[in-house]
Order: C-alpha cells, then sequence, then structure tokens
C-alpha cells in the first residue's frame, strides 16, 4: 500500500544580501563565514504554517477541463490585467479553444493552458492595435474601451 | 472573492526541496527539475517542492494548484493556500512541499496555478518510464 500523500505550503519571507561590512546585532558578516550558516528546509518549517492546506488528492480523478476560465496573466512588464478576463473553454477538432466574446478574441492549443497561453499573445497584440490606431472605427472604439476596463498600464 | 491587485507570476520552480537560510531568510531551490525517470508506474515521488514568487499580492488571497495529468486533463489534486494579510509593495514568495505523491501513468503532469480562482502560471514535469542502464 503506497504511504498516503500529505502537503503543506509556506508564506515566505523575502530574502536578505548582507553585504561585507554590515553587522547585525547577533550574526558576524556574511564574508567571515567559514560554513554554510543554519539552514532550514521546506521539510522542518521553522516559520507557522499560515494556515492548513485543503488537499484533495483523488485517484483516477475527475476531468481538469473547466467550461470557463478567468484569465489573469499577461506576460508584459508594462500591462496588467486590473480585472480578470472571463474565458469559454471549448474542445474544436480535438484542440482546446478559449474564447473572449466581447472582443472576439481566442487561443488554441492541446491543453487548457497552452490554450491560454495563446490567447495571452493575441490579446497583447490586439491591446497594441487598438491602442496605437487613431482614427478608431467604431468597433475598435467599443474594443479598446472594454480592453481598457480589463487591462492596465503598470507603474513604473 | 475578489481583489484589488491581480497577482503576477516572476517565478514557477519544481525542485527536490526549498531551503530557508536563517537570518537572512534567502532561499535556495535544491534540485530543480522537469523531468522524472521511474522503471515502473504508478509511481510514488518521496518528497518535492514547488516554489513561486509574485508580485502584486494584496491583502488575503486563497492560492490554489491544481495538478493534472495532460493527455487526458484529469485532475489529480487540488491545493489550496489561503495567504493572509500580504503587503503589495514587496514580492510574496510561497513554498508548497509535498510527500508521497503517487503518479499513476508516465507523461506530463502539470501543476496549474490560480489565485480567487484568476488563472496565473503553470509549471511542468515529465514523468518517463525508464529502465537502468537505458539510452
Amino acid at each position: 500500500m503506497a504511504p498516503s500523500a500529505a502537503a503543506t505550503y509556506q508564506s515566505l519571507v523575502p530574502g536578505l544580501l548582507e553585504l561585507e561590512g554590515f553587522q547585525s546585532n547577533n550574526r558576524r558578516p556574511s564574508s567571515e563565514f567559514r560554513e554554510l550558516p543554519a539552514q532550514n528546509s521546506a521539510r522542518e518549517p521553522s516559520r507557522p504554517i499560515v494556515a492548513e492546506l485543503r488537499l484533495g488528492l483523488r485517484e483516477g480523478g475527475p476531468p481538469a477541463r473547466l467550461d470557463r476560465v478567468l484569465f489573469g496573466a499577461l506576460k508584459d512588464p508594462r500591462l496588467r490585467v486590473a480585472k480578470p478576463i472571463p474565458l469559454d473553454v471549448s474542445r474544436h477538432q480535438g484542440k482546446t479553444v478559449v474564447s473572449w466574446k466581447d472582443v472576439n478574441e481566442s487561443g488554441s492549443g492541446e491543453t487548457l493552458c497552452s490554450a491560454i497561453e495563446d490567447f495571452e499573445i493575441g490579446l497583447r497584440s490586439l491591446y497594441r492595435s487598438v491602442s496605437a490606431a487613431e482614427p478608431l472605427r467604431p468597433d475598435s472604439a467599443r474594443i479598446r474601451q472594454i480592453l481598457a476596463e480589463h487591462i492596465a498600464f503598470r507603474p513604473a | 472573492m475578489s481583489f484589488e491587485l491581480i497577482p503576477s507570476v516572476l517565478a514557477m520552480l519544481v525542485c527536490d526541496q526549498i531551503i530557508t537560510e536563517q537570518g537572512t531568510n534567502k532561499k535556495s531551490l535544491i534540485g530543480i527539475f522537469q523531468r522524472v525517470h521511474s522503471p515502473m508506474f504508478p509511481v510514488v515521488i518521496p518528497r518535492f517542492g514547488i516554489y513561486v514568487k509574485l508580485v502584486d499580492v494584496e491583502g488575503t488571497i486563497e492560492f490554489k494548484v491544481r495538478i493534472v495529468k495532460l493527455d487526458d486533463e484529469t485532475l489529480l489534486a487540488e491545493l489550496a493556500a489561503p495567504i493572509k494579510d500580504q503587503d503589495p509593495s514587496r514580492p510574496t514568495e510561497l513554498a508548497i512541499s509535498l510527500q508521497n505523491f503517487q503518479i499513476p501513468q508516465p507523461g506530463k503532469y502539470e501543476f496549474q496555478l490560480y489565485a480567487n480562482d484568476v488563472y496565473l502560471h503553470r509549471a511542468t514535469i515529465d514523468l518517463v518510464e525508464w529502465q537502468a542502464g537505458g539510452e
């Protein structure tokens, strides 16, 4: 019989690089270390676990396919998603298709996530094209307004 | 649950172990991997970790990791990790540690990260049936 699965998680404290000359109350400068400083592995967490992790392991589990997914992952350092974008998920000719009907934009791929990534590339392209175009046709103006409700510039 | 800011993922990595240095809280990710060889299936992975670094995490957010077998897109597990009272002015780091996780068959498996049910990112590992001395 296989051992039972388990999982834990930690919200971690950001790390600190101590440069030469830095002297904290209870530590020598890191440049004087002759051996590795004390370590904690995730197996034996030193930080309290914020809350119990709910683990629902299901062997031979249900389909992971969703009918609808919220998108919030723009890979552009200047832009961020300000409001989650609702995507309809469907299967077409063996591929997964995600679509945002409000702006008539879609993406496809072998899996849900590859379809989402394809959508993300198209969405960035659409955002650039309607942002740059002047004057806008009425339909493009409507799309630009919808995009502006969901996508914002990231503050410098 | 809604939020003012939608988190963005800077890094999401699967590894053997996540170590935090006392005092500085610096992290070491030991044994970052993408492929697993096993002579038989199902196989139990004794221990591995998922490290995520994010920005724009504000307030209380429920992170969720869906572990999905990609060839038929079945859901193996769903892990919920609520994070409270985060300061959006600095990055958030999340470490998920799994023990004795059973993988039923060879193939690609995906760890899909959601925040308040909004899809953010994924990391994929490839489980390969591999005999000792094989090419």
